[in-house]
């Protein structure tokens, strides 16, 4: 906690002086700011952020410089920090920094205005990504990156509900060209237009033609989640208004479905007559996500008209009662319930579950997850419903006591001096699907002598694991790695990749959680049928054997060429593939049916442990489902 | 999060209420000669392991458009009785007629509702009225329930940034000033709007009245964001400060379009720290950042928390913060929390170190009065409540209880109060802790410290007031409000069971129940503001013109009463 105010603020006439200081200082001291304004407002923010400020900002106790002082302009207040009398040499002496400058303009691609406070990032994204290369544009939509080293760079902008752009990308969301920067360069004119994120509009009406408020109208698309294609929801608004009209925006470009859902009155009520309800609409007013419309959304694009009729529907009464696990009933409980359309999970709602255990539902025709929680912590159960239209009486949900899995942890030989870390230096846990798409961490109890227990709701999970504590320092491309999960063995048997099957009220014992600090990798050249080098290519090195194809393998690695025109990853040793394609939908790698068609073009390799090895691979065409 | 939710509601659900005309609603039984008192059941709470009485009466009605007189279809009409636990919907059809059969007898509330139109709850007279109750008797058939809704007024306009930019998630509101724990606040009436991309808001739905304007930004993302500026909130016609707000008067159904207002930039106050375990170990999870306000937390938002503890909240607005960490995976009887509450001022805070607690076990049994031989209802439930409103409520498990009356309850530090909830009909007659009575004074709660031995008394046998109304000139007053408090000024602020009020059923009687014994006052006021009985000098003010009574244990006592002006 700290105490407000020690800093003091001295505000003047935008007209007599256009630059303010806020100083910060220790209590009791004032400050006072002695600053030159030798420019137009907005341009002085610039100048200053530059490190040229024509000014001194003085502590007014004893007339010394002050070297935290943050100046802005009155009127924008952005913030910068003025140049410090001693920095420029600190600054020099740390890895990443330099004395180069990028500067430009970000656009908007329709007015050509400048745009303000759009965030630009001097990429690649290191992994101890200096601070310095992060920046926000003024008011007039300019930018300038400056102390960046001799390196090559890619300009990657974004801003809120415009299309995120690199600069000098070929296509919508492609990656951007290199600048190659040398020392104390100054570069001008890296200019990047940003389209508007895409907007779909319309109206929703109920059977009698009159507005509906508060429906819940959503864009969904396909995206590859957990290894499968399923429709998740995009962009952001939705919920019509008191004339029934929808806004909904930041939708990056592609290919929609429009769904419109009112959310039962009577969702929880345990006593209602009323039957009347709404079914879940695609456009153009259909309940059947297959016979939806797609609407295809361009940058900057509007759709406008995307008007839908509700469709009326009778919602069926669902009774059930929950147990314990001691086949109790179930009192002082929640159930929890939520619906799948298409494959998302949408209107998280609740109903009581009374003394006896028992609960009742009105739910519109559809699939359903219903789930409750037990007193005792841990506990808990859950059910899949089909809901046809007619009523259900007897759903029983029993509840189970948390799982556990017992093991300890080991550790593979360092491949440094450095000892292994104390066990309890990792953050482990077991990893399970609990809803679509959604992972549930239980997480593991580790004892000083590497042994630990994991109390979790039964079903398949996975053990994952990382070290706590300060980042080490990023890794060169050969460099040490920090100790990261190798295996998890069961029986002699890796299941690191394929998980365990933990049953209900079960015990699973003597699970080895092996521990590596040891490094395999690969890098290479992606080149085209011409021979020439590709950067805009996704490579994907995945295991041969179709075992690791899970969600959460970790013989899978994707990876894109860098600046140096060479892509690199990091792999457990084993036998893999390999395959360069240029374009690939995100995620598409957690699909074994693309994986399976994709090795037809892949290259083989084998990497031993601790081993380095060059892969140069062909531009290859994406697979066609 | 609960408890945002719940304010959020009862703010939503006590904006909505304009005038409305009751047309002369019809009240038919089918077994002539009954007596017309209100549900036979006063000073005899309903046996909650009885039973229920057969539901036998009917209520109808429709539900009109107040500018046009036309019906509403596709209303939703809602009958709630808390005494019974009931809570129905029903949905008007194409002739705006709907019906609710087989109600159970009992004090009810009926309100109406749909999308832009203002709702409207039985015998409200103004907006700012409490609802009445509606007395059903047996074998009754209600008929001409109508509800006539006015037409909700409409704000719209742009929220633009310095750079006259549209801003995006801006949350626009039209508040009023309220009584809340005895202290005038702006408070939201009815909708609130987001911005969208372009900037645009439309709140919809607003009762008639006068209000104030207020435009809240809030970072969406704040544990990620590069975002050095923050805005505060702005109030119309452009100042940040709430007492130069100019109020606007919004009549039914009008439109106050093209509001347009330029929020200031400030600069975002950015905290970073670690968090570590009660056992000192770096603690990743996930953080949740909430806006502190008087009377409780608001606006949460949240990321998570490094493996390694460390953790980075940027883009905070000036203003009052509660953070809250808690270990990552499923909540468990282990998950640790730890809360922070920092005062953001534009200036980074550093180095913010939270140490998180296991939950506090507190248990005990629950005994009922030894005068009574009933057994203790299957679905009564104790709850803990801070006494701080600042204090985060976390960690909190449900209730285990077992079947001798053991119970075991989790929960965060700070100074709780035990309450009952879920049996109709009972109530706390004491909560004692090492022979020590700790019912108002509540127990206080160390971090991961255990307390057992709590000893929790329930009663059944509950106090019941109730009278009718008349004025100066002996006649019987329809519409008022009957406020009973305790002549102990101690228990003015905070403690709010020895408060009770009333509003008048149908033949105007009011029903007042559940009061612990004691000293009290009891006024019959026209009318009075949401809140303001909470207010030590509202109290002061009224006690004058009060009259003074004492209740005991389970006495069922009539007190008719002179209306008085609250002015």
């Amino acid at each position: 906690m700290r105490q407000a105010s020690n800093f003091s603020e001295v505000r003047m006439s935008r007209a007599v002086v256009c630059l303010v200081a806020i100083l910060w200082l220790l209590p009791g001291h004032r400050a006072q700011a002695q600053l030159r304004p030798v420019l137009p407002a907005r341009d002085a923010v610039v100048q200053a952020g530059t490190g040229v400020i024509m000014g001194r900002v003085v502590d007014a106790s004893n007339g010394q410089p002050v070297r935290k002082a943050r100046v802005h302009d009155g009127g924008t207040q952005a913030l910068t920090q003025t140049a410090p009398s001693q920095p420029a040499r600190d600054r020099s002496q740390t890895a990443g920094y330099g004395a180069g400058v990028i500067r430009g303009r970000i656009l908007d691609a329709a007015t050509g205005r400048g745009l303000p406070r759009a965030e630009v990032r001097a990429g690649p994204n290191a992994p101890q990504f200096p601070d310095n290369r992060i920046v926000l544009t003024d008011g007039d939509g300019r930018y300038e990156i400056k102390g960046l080293p001799a390196e090559t760079f890619v300009i990657n902008v974004s801003k809120p509900n415009y299309v995120r752009a690199s600069w000098g990308a070929e296509r919508v969301e492609g990656p951007g060209k290199r600048i190659p920067l040398a020392d104390g360069q100054v570069l001008d004119k890296i200019d990047v237009a940003l389209a508007r994120a895409g907007v779909i509009t319309g109206k929703i009406v109920d059977e009698f033609g009159d507005p509906v408020t508060d429906v819940s109208v959503t864009a969904m698309h396909y995206q590859y989640v957990q290894g499968s294609r399923r429709l998740v929801q995009a962009g952001r608004g939705g919920a019509t208004n008191d004339i029934g009209e929808y806004r909904i925006y930041g939708l990056t470009p592609g290919q929609y479905f429009v769904s419109a859902t009112l959310r039962s009155f009577n969702g929880i009520n345990t006593e209602t007559t009323d039957r009347s309800a709404y079914a879940p609409t695609f456009y153009p007013g259909t309940g059947d996500v297959s016979s939806a419309q797609r609407l295809t959304i361009a940058p900057g694009q509007t759709a406008p008209g995307i008007n839908l009729t509700l469709l009326p529907i009778q919602t069926s009464r669902v009774r059930g009662t929950a147990f314990d696990a001691d086949g109790k009933p179930l009192s002082n409980a929640m159930i929890n319930v939520m619906q799948r359309v298409g494959s998302a999970m949408i209107g998280n709602s609740g109903a009581p579950v009374l003394a006896d255990g028992k609960f009742t539902l009105n739910l519109t025709p559809g699939n359903y997850m219903l789930r409750v929680f037990g007193p005792a912590a841990g506990d808990g159960a859950a059910t899949e419903l089909v809901v046809n239209g007619g009523d259900i009486d007897d759903v029983q949900l029993i509840a189970t006591k948390p799982s556990i899995i017992r093991g300890r942890i080991a550790f593979t030989e360092s491949a440094t001096s450095a000892p292994p870390p104390k066990p309890t230096m990792f953050d482990m846990g077991a990893v399970r699907e609990w809803m679509l798409g959604q992972p549930m961490r239980s997480q593991a109890k580790i004892k000083d002598d590497g042994t630990f227990e994991i109390s979790l709701q039964p079903g398949h999970a996975v053990i994952r694991g990382l070290m706590t504590g300060p980042p080490a320092a990023p890794p060169g491309p050969n460099g040490p790695s920090p100790w990261r999960l190798n295996r998890v063995l069961v029986n002699d048997l890796d299941v690191g990749d394929i998980g365990i099957d933990v049953p209900a009220n079960g015990m699973i014992e003597n699970v080895v959680v092996e521990m590596t600090n040891r490094v395999s990798a690969a890098s290479g050249r992606v080149t085209d049928a011409d021979g020439k080098t590709v950067r805009d290519c996704f490579v994907i090195v995945f295991a041969q054997d179709p075992v690791h194809w899970t969600v959460q393998t970790r013989h899978l690695s994707v990876s894109r060429p860098g600046t140096d025109d060479l892509f690199h990853v990091r792999l457990l040793p084993g036998d893999y593939y390999a395959v360069a394609m240029s374009e690939v939908e995100t995620n598409a790698w957690t699909d074994p049916e693309f994986l399976s068609l994709a090795r037809e073009r892949a290259t083989k390799f084998t990497i031993a442990d601790g081993e380095t090895k060059t892969i140069d691979l062909p531009l290859s065409a994406s697979p066609v489902f | 999060m609960t408890r945002t939710i719940a304010a959020l509601f009862s703010a939503l659900s006590l904006g909505m209420a304009p005038a409305l005309a009751q047309t002369a609603t019809t009240f038919s039984t089918a077994a002539p000669g009954m007596p017309t008192q209100p549900s036979g059941q006063l000073g005899q709470p309903p046996n909650p392991n009885a039973p229920p009485a057969p539901a036998t009466s009917t209520v109808r009605g429709h539900v009109f458009a107040a500018d046009s007189g036309q019906p509403l279809r596709k209303a939703q009409v809602r009958m709630t009785s808390g005494e019974l636990r009931e809570n129905r919907l029903a949905t008007t059809d194409a002739e705006g007629g709907y019906e609710f059969k087989e109600v159970r007898a009992g004090r009810y509330n009926i309100s109406a509702n749909k999308g832009s139109y203002v709702g409207v709850s039985y015998g409200q007279q103004r907006p700012t009225d409490a609802p009445k109750l509606i007395a059903i008797l047996d074998n009754q058939t209600v008929e001409r329930m109508d509800f006539t809704l006015p037409r909700g007024g409409v704000i719209t306009g742009r929220i633009l940034d310095e750079f006259g930019e549209p801003m995006s998630d801006v949350t626009v509101a039209a508040q009023q000033y309220q009584t809340v724990q005895g202290q005038r606040r702006l408070v939201p009436a009815g909708r609130q709007a987001p911005t969208n991309d372009i900037g645009e808001f439309r709140v919809f739905g607003v009762p008639p009245g006068q209000y104030y304007l207020v435009a809240t930004w809030r970072s969406t993302n704040p544990m990620n964001t590069q975002e050095k500026t923050a805005y505060a909130p702005m109030y119309y016609p452009g100042t940040e400060n709430a007492a130069q707000a100019q109020r606007v008067t919004l009549a039914a159904g009008q439109e106050l379009s093209d509001i347009v207002m330029s929020l200031k930039p400030l600069r975002a106050t950015r905290v970073s720290g670690t968090v570590v375990t009660s056992d000192g170990r770096p603690m990743g999870g996930f953080m949740m950042v909430m806006t502190t306000t008087g009377f409780g937390f608001s606006g949460a938002s949240g990321g998570p928390i490094r493996p390694d503890g460390t953790f980075v909240v940027n883009g905070l607005a000036p203003g009052e913060y509660t953070l809250r960490a808690q270990s990552g995976g499923m909540p468990s009887d282990d998950s640790e929390i730890g809360v922070a509450k920092i005062t953001a001022t534009g200036d980074d805070i550093t180095d913010l170190h939270i140490v998180a607690a296991k939950p506090s076990t507190l248990s005990g049994r629950i005994v009922s009065d030894p005068a009574i031989a009933s057994a203790l209802p299957a679905a009564l439930q104790l709850m803990l409540s801070p006494i701080d409103p600042g204090t985060m409520p976390m960690g909190m498990g449900p209730t285990k209880m077992g079947s001798d009356g053991t119970f075991e309850m989790r929960s965060g530090p700070g100074r709780m109060r035990i309450n009952v909830m879920g049996a109709a009909g009972w109530t706390i007659r004491s909560v004692r802790l090492n022979g020590a009575d700790i019912t108002d004074a509540g127990i206080e709660l160390k971090a991961s410290e255990d307390i057992s031995g709590v000893e929790v008394e329930v009663t059944n046998k509950l106090t019941v007031i109730s009278g009718l109304v008349t004025n100066a000139r002996g006649d019987p007053v329809k519409d008022y409000s009957a406020i009973a408090f305790t002549q102990d000024r101690d228990k003015w602020k905070g403690v709010n069971r020895y408060q009770g009020a009333g509003r008048p059923d149908q033949d105007g009687r009011f029903k007042i129940s559940g009061l612990p014994p004691g000293d009290y006052y009891i006024i019959a006021l026209d009318k009075i503001e949401q809140g303001q009985s909470t207010d030590p000098d509202f109290l002061e003010t009224i006690r004058i013109k009060a009259t003074a009574f004492t209740i005991r244990e389970g006495e069922t006592r009539t007190l008719d009463l002179k209306i008085n002006t609250a002015s």
